[in-house]
């Protein structure tokens, strides 16, 4: 369910949280309350993984969350209440990354304290050299990598939950996968070079 | 160290990792703010029904279905005398030259319009529409940083503003700045990406909005506000030129649930009744019909419309085609299929699609193609490069 960060929700969390938004839209705080702690976890995951920021991500969820606390009595379809929260998220985040000098620049790596499972497939130098690559793109192609590697979503779901023309995310996506390998093929050549030099 | 076939995965396991649990801080930092913010007023009908909602749902149902079973045969009516033009299938008129030139062709009516304002840099500029260059015309007002959209009154006179989401109306002869209404007032997301957008009715009077809230009409003199249409997807509202019928950009759906940016252009009256497809639907990957504007006398709109998305593998080819496109019109009714007007290049939409501004005298377009403005007649092969990557808020006419 949407409290389990990135997995997708089950059928049974999803009428839980539809209940907290139903209540959540008529004022009552306490079901907000359950809804933030719900909702959460996905919320930090998605602005965290395109902020790549400890700090901005949780301002931007911030931010989006207490807007939607505001908005809440102007959705009508409850159904659509996922889709309507990672819009206003996303559009946190990119506010967050245009207001921060610290987007983009920031290339220290993500600290773990505990091996995770993409340890076992990724050695640091991988990790390095994408989270270079990753950190090089504009927030709007981020947002359609994390929407469609982390969060798993088809490209037209990517479109709907961003707002924007399915076109568009696939550009997006085109263009963000094309930076990243011109990014990791850059590096893979410097030692190369540097070898030639030391010759 | 990768082979391209993998590019995918690693992508997948880098962005496994990251934070998945929000501090307890920022939980109540949220519920402590939202405990000190006021919900916008919206749609509760539990509230007011609370006794007699059943009763009173079962007579809305009854209503529904009446009223729907009545559209249903106006619709009939409707589509049996409406040609639906397809958004493929254009009548070409004229399709001037792709290059531009260094100079505006002096016969082109931009000579007859006023200056233009730009949002370059995160500041707004006011710009010569024959050279791109800062505009010297007098009575250009000073303006807010942060101005999001902007529209002119027909006559020049007035000039409407979003500034964080507050609606405002400026008097150019004296710099005098007035709110409309405030973002909380108007419903509005007031942070985030911008997503308004504006119109002067022909008197002057009222203005057009559209919002993830919907369509409504705002009087300036007193602030008051009539929903016209309500719920996300709308945007780019133009008032005809009688006053009578608004014309706005209604995202479609891409299979029944997803709504995205495929776009048709629709019509509604302004009193919000009678609400109707106007452009056939988009073709599938295309942007559809986009960014409408009336010409001035009321006989056609024009729009950005496109060719499906063409995929090459390569981001420097893969794009969409644009063409700047009419619809024409007499007595509100449609007159045959599309007609194009203008090529407007190849897009690859990276965070910015491409739109049109309609000059104020409705014979010249200026297209913002993300990567550089340029300005063609709609009635001449002649087009110039502005030599200017910005975003257009709005062009004025000559008082």
């Amino acid at each position: 369910m949407l409290v389990e960060g990135a997995s997708r929700t089950s059928e049974s969390g999803r009428v839980w949280v539809r209940a907290l938004v139903d209540r959540a839209r008529q004022g009552d705080e306490e079901a907000f309350g359950a809804l933030v702690r719900a909702v959460g976890g996905r919320c930090i995951f998605i602005a965290h993984r395109i902020l790549r920021d400890a700090d901005l991500a949780e301002d931007a969820v911030q931010v989006a969350l207490v807007q939607v606390w505001r908005e809440l009595p102007a959705l009508r379809d409850l159904e659509r209440f996922e889709a309507w929260l990672h819009r206003i998220l996303v559009n946190a985040c990119y506010a967050e990354a245009r207001r921060s000098r610290r987007f983009g620049t920031n290339v220290v790596l993500l600290e773990n304290d505990e091996p995770t499972a993409a340890d076992a497939y990724l050695t640091v130098h991988d990790r390095d050299q994408l989270d270079r690559g990753f950190r090089r793109l504009p927030a709007e192609q981020r947002a359609v990598l994390v929407f469609h590697h982390a969060l798993g979503m088809t490209m037209p779901e990517v479109a709907d939950h961003l707002g924007i023309p399915l076109g568009t995310a696939k550009s997006r996506l085109s263009y963000a996968t094309a930076a990243i390998r011109a990014s990791l093929e850059a590096d893979a050549r410097t030692p190369i070079l540097d070898q030639e030099n030391l010759a | 160290m990768t082979k391209p076939r993998d590019l995918d995965a690693l992508l997948s396991a880098y962005l496994s990792d990251g934070m998945d649990v929000l501090p307890d801080r920022v939980v109540d930092a949220v519920l402590d703010e939202a405990q000190r913010t006021k919900q916008r007023a919206g749609f509760r009908p539990w509230r007011t029904l609370s006794m007699y909602k059943t009763a009173l749902g079962l007579a809305a149902a009854v209503v529904v279905v009446v009223l729907g079973a009545g559209l249903w045969l106006a619709g009939i009516s409707r589509d049996s005398n409406i040609a639906r033009p397809s958004a493929s299938a254009p009548a070409t008129v004229a399709t001037p030259s792709l290059a531009p030139s260094a100079s505006p062709d002096p016969t082109m009516s931009i000579l007859r319009n006023g200056p233009i304002l730009i949002v370059d840099e995160g500041e707004y500029r006011w710009i010569d529409p024959r050279t791109g260059a800062d505009s010297t015309a007098a009575g250009l007002p000073r303006l807010p940083d942060g101005v999001d959209e902007a529209a002119w009154s027909r006559d020049g006179g007035q000039l409407a503003i979003v500034v964080r989401g507050n609606l405002e109306v400026v008097d150019p002869s004296t710099d005098v700045r007035r709110v409309v209404a405030t973002c909380a007032e108007l419903g509005w997301i007031c942070n985030g990406e911008r997503g308004h957008s504006i119109d002067w009715s022909p008197d002057g009077v009222t203005i057009a909005a559209t919002s993830e809230s919907g369509l409504r009409v705002i009087d300036v003199r007193t602030g008051s506000m009539t929903n016209i249409l309500e719920g996300p997807n709308v945007s780019d509202p133009r008032w005809s030129p009688d006053g009578r019928t608004i014309a706005f950009e209604s995202s479609v759906p891409y299979d029944g649930r997803h709504v995205g940016a495929r776009r048709e252009i629709q019509l509604i009256e302004r009193d919000g009744s009678n609400r109707r497809p106007l452009s056939g639907p988009p073709e599938p990957e295309s942007i559809g019909f986009s960014t409408p504007f009336w010409s001035p006398d009321g006989t056609r709109i024009v729009y950005l419309g496109s060719d499906p998305w063409k995929e090459t593998g390569d981001t420097a080819t893969s794009g969409w085609t644009l063409s700047v496109m009419a619809l024409n019109l007499a007595d509100g009714e449609l007159i045959g299929p599309p007609v194009k007007l203008v090529d407007a290049g190849t897009a690859f939409c990276l965070g910015f699609c491409p739109s049109i501004t309609l000059g104020p005298d409705g014979e010249s377009i200026l297209i913002d193609r993300g990567n550089g403005l340029e300005i063609a007649g709609l009635d001449t092969t002649k087009r110039h490069a502005l030599g200017l990557n910005a975003r257009v808020l709005a062009w004025r006419p000559v008082p």
